[in-house]
């Protein structure tokens, strides 16, 4: 548990951090955001003793900072930082060694935790090991950095705008990575990032920072759901969006109510919209029956509007993604399937522009 | 004509024109009867007989395109079984000279000069292009060896060249050495006071003008005003201090040589291991910091290692000078190569020149690749291993 306590600090004259506390639980991923200037690097440096507060104090587990060596704590706290900051005369797995190395590890059980490490990041060991960083892409090399700092399989993770510098995909999958991680190894992390979608996908506690002070430390729920003024500026009006990239599919999904199998046959009296499964009920496509007047023998196979570009969403989906989903189609409702493809229920447009999604926990 | 024009490799055109225009150059050779009499030309028609234009007809395919490496092995070949073939001749040649007349000096002059620059003008074209180094040295060991064993067995003795080694070789090897001493010795020592003096001028920040702006001023002094001037202070500590005459150190000699060739390695020396600290990326500084490393583990551990090829490079260029410019240091008595070349210039024998400077070339030669081999192993994160 880290625990941040009233700390001040001023460069050259300007104020940095003005009293900020803050209270980061283990196991907890906190997402420091806010504008550049904002103080939230130096916040994180102070963490680590890479910056030292003028005023106030960092306690981890209880113990403060200032009464452990600099070079010893940081050797328990895992450090990535934005481009990697990878050695480029040593190769991948010397550049993972290292910090076993300050702390005097074997070298058998370092070589054991280097493969493990590299396959916790889904990099092949063979493939990698002896390649120097020029050789990788920024995305390998960020994964190589985040695999060198937690080498030493520290307590804390401190990451200070690690992906910025990679392509929105790239980045997309190493936070990805990094909530898989955090599954598995259940570590205590504490991010900085400008990038609020980043920051609303990963954190389980956003402290939002303006010119050195904590606006609000709160879930990312509760901050998308904050009258602030600044909050609402620093978010714009994507913060609906924002929000809907936090609510899953699931809670508002509805029974399907007009579904056709693809061998039944299209009654001249039929119209409206249609949902069309095969016998299992797996999603084939969807006919809307509106302007079709003369039918006789035709089966809803062959009138079926079949989809190539989505099979459905499925219930983990985010709203966001359903909404992109009916601007691409055209579709007034989506049809939300199991990992089978089987059709289970629905969702409608307006059921996402409701305006009860807007105002607070469901 | 113009599809076949397409098969042609320009720079190895280039060089067969310059082998061909030193070939039919009328002075190639030349022979005076003593060191003192003024010398008549030999061409290669007098060398190699009357078919010598048979040479211009080997040395054809070379201006051909060669992509594959058995074509440049080929030509590499070619190439250097004339240049060793002419080679052979002209030594036979000189030695029936000296058969003859034993006072008589046989030179290659101005017609094998320009053959020759046409040979090394296709052997740095060429070379270049054999990026594995094995295969590199296959080619260098075509191009030299056979010069090491031919003149081993003494096929160029006669070589008025090589009469001038015979006559003056136990003061060659005495002033090659010396001249090692001087030029490594003062580069060695700048690089004992550079090295610190950059890392520490990187580390306080401070001072990195005002150091630089004194060492930029001394490279700008020439080499032999510079020695000029240090005679007379070191002449007046000398007389002034016994035990500094103890120590040999006086106003002429190696002393005064050693000093100028030092302060002149020093800007090489101290800027590009500022330069090279300089380029290091913060964030790998960063990083290192933030893993817990101690200031000395970093500075051993990520600054010296990356700044290396960059400080070695700065070395390699203060060698290479030094070597050259050790050449005029002879002229206040330091000795070194430059002895035979001022000699010559005052006998006005060409050959005891040329005894001087093909060993400076070869040493100065020898010292870069050296310095650059090293700068390459040093980076194996850039270059691969």
């Amino acid at each position: 548990m880290i625990e941040i306590d009233s700390v001040v600090k001023t460069f050259k004259g300007k104020k940095a951090l003005r009293n900020i506390s803050l209270k980061i639980e283990k196991s907890e991923i906190c997402v420091l955001i806010g504008p550049s200037g904002a103080g939230k690097t130096t916040l994180l440096k102070m963490i680590n003793k890479m910056i030292i507060p003028d005023q106030g104090e960092i306690r981890i587990n209880s113990k403060s900072v200032k009464e452990i060596e600099s070079y010893r704590l940081r050797r328990k706290i895992g450090y990535v930082i934005q481009g990697t900051g990878l050695f480029p005369h040593m190769t991948v797995q010397e550049n993972i060694k290292v910090v076993p190395g300050l702390l005097n590890w074997d070298k058998k059980r370092i070589e054991k935790r280097v493969y493990e490490l590299l396959e916790l990041l889904r990099m092949e060991p063979e493939v990698y090991l002896k390649k120097y960083p020029v050789e990788l892409s920024g995305g390998e090399a960020q994964r190589v950095g985040i695999a060198r700092a937690l080498a030493a399989d520290p307590e804390i993770l401190l990451m200070d705008e690690p992906f910025a510098s990679l392509d929105p995909i790239t980045r997309q999958k190493l936070q990805s990575e990094i909530l898989r991680i955090q599954k598995v190894l259940d570590k205590t992390i504490v991010f900085v990032t400008h990038d609020i979608e980043e920051a609303l996908k990963l954190a389980s506690k956003t402290a939002l920072l303006k010119n050195g002070q904590l606006i609000s430390c709160k879930s990312p729920h509760e901050l998308l759901s904050e009258d602030d003024e600044f909050i609402s500026k620093f978010l714009g009006a994507d913060k609906w969006l924002f929000r809907l990239s936090l609510l899953k599919a699931e809670e508002i999904v509805r029974p399907c109510r007009r579904v056709l199998c693809e061998t039944d046959p299209v009654s001249p009296g039929m119209s409206g919209f249609f949902w069309v499964a095969d016998e299992k009920m797996r999603f084939m496509g969807w006919i809307d029956l509106k302007d079709c007047k003369n039918r006789e023998n035709i089966k809803a196979y062959d009138l079926m509007v079949k989809t190539r570009a989505f099979t459905g969403i499925v219930r983990d989906d985010s709203l966001k993604k359903a909404l992109g989903i009916i601007i691409e189609t055209g579709l007034p409702r989506l049809p939300v399937v199991d990992s089978a493809g089987i059709l289970t229920g629905e969702i409608m447009a307006f059921d996402i522009l409701r305006p009860e999604l807007k105002s607070g926990d469901d | 004509m113009f599809k076949n024009l397409k098969n042609i490799e320009m720079p190895c055109f280039a060089s067969y024109l310059i082998m061909i225009s030193g070939l039919l150059n009328s002075g190639f050779c030349s022979l005076a009867q003593n060191r003192i009499v003024s010398s008549a030309p030999v061409s290669v028609e007098e060398i190699a007989g009357k078919y010598y234009f048979i040479f211009f007809i080997v040395l054809l395919p070379v201006i051909f395109k060669s992509d594959k490496l058995l074509n440049r092995f080929l030509k590499f070949v070619i190439v250097f079984f004339v240049f060793y073939t002419i080679l052979f001749m002209a030594g036979d040649f000189a030695s029936e000279a000296v058969k003859n007349n034993y006072g008589a000096r046989f030179s290659l002059s101005s017609g094998f000069w320009i053959f020759s620059g046409g040979v090394i003008f296709f052997y740095v074209s060429l070379i270049s292009r054999e990026k594995k180094i094995y295969q590199r040295l296959v080619f260098q060991i075509i191009s030299f060896l056979p010069f090491f064993v031919f003149s081993y067995y003494g096929f160029f003795s006669d070589f008025a060249v090589a009469i001038e080694f015979a006559l003056n070789s136990k003061r060659f090897f005495a002033e090659l050495k010396n001249h090692f001493y001087i030029s490594y010795g003062s580069v060695f020592m700048a690089c004992c006071l550079g090295v610190p003096l950059g890392i520490y001028l990187f580390r306080s920040g401070k001072n990195e003008k005002r150091v630089f702006y004194i060492l930029n001023i001394v490279q700008t002094i020439p080499g032999i005003a510079f020695f000029t001037i240090m005679m007379a202070p070191l002449a007046f500590l000398s007389t002034s201090f016994l035990f500094l005459q103890k120590a040999g150190i006086s106003g002429v000699g190696t002393a005064p040589a050693v000093i100028v060739l030092f302060l002149y390695s020093l800007l090489p020396v101290v800027r590009n291991t500022v330069e090279g600290l300089k380029v290091i990326d913060g964030s790998v500084i960063e990083s290192g910091r933030g893993m817990g490393m101690k200031s000395s583990e970093i500075f051993f551990k990520i600054e010296l290692p990356l700044s290396l090829p960059v400080i070695l490079n700065g070395i390699r260029v203060a060698l290479v000078h030094c070597v050259g410019s050790t050449a005029v240091a002879a002229l206040i008595g330091a000795g070194g190569l430059g002895v035979f070349i001022f000699q010559g210039i005052g006998q006005g024998a060409d050959d005891l020149i040329l005894l001087g400077t093909f060993p400076l070339i070869i040493m100065a030669v020898i010292s870069d690749r050296l310095m650059e081999f090293l700068t390459q192993i040093s980076k194996p994160g850039v270059f691969g291993r």
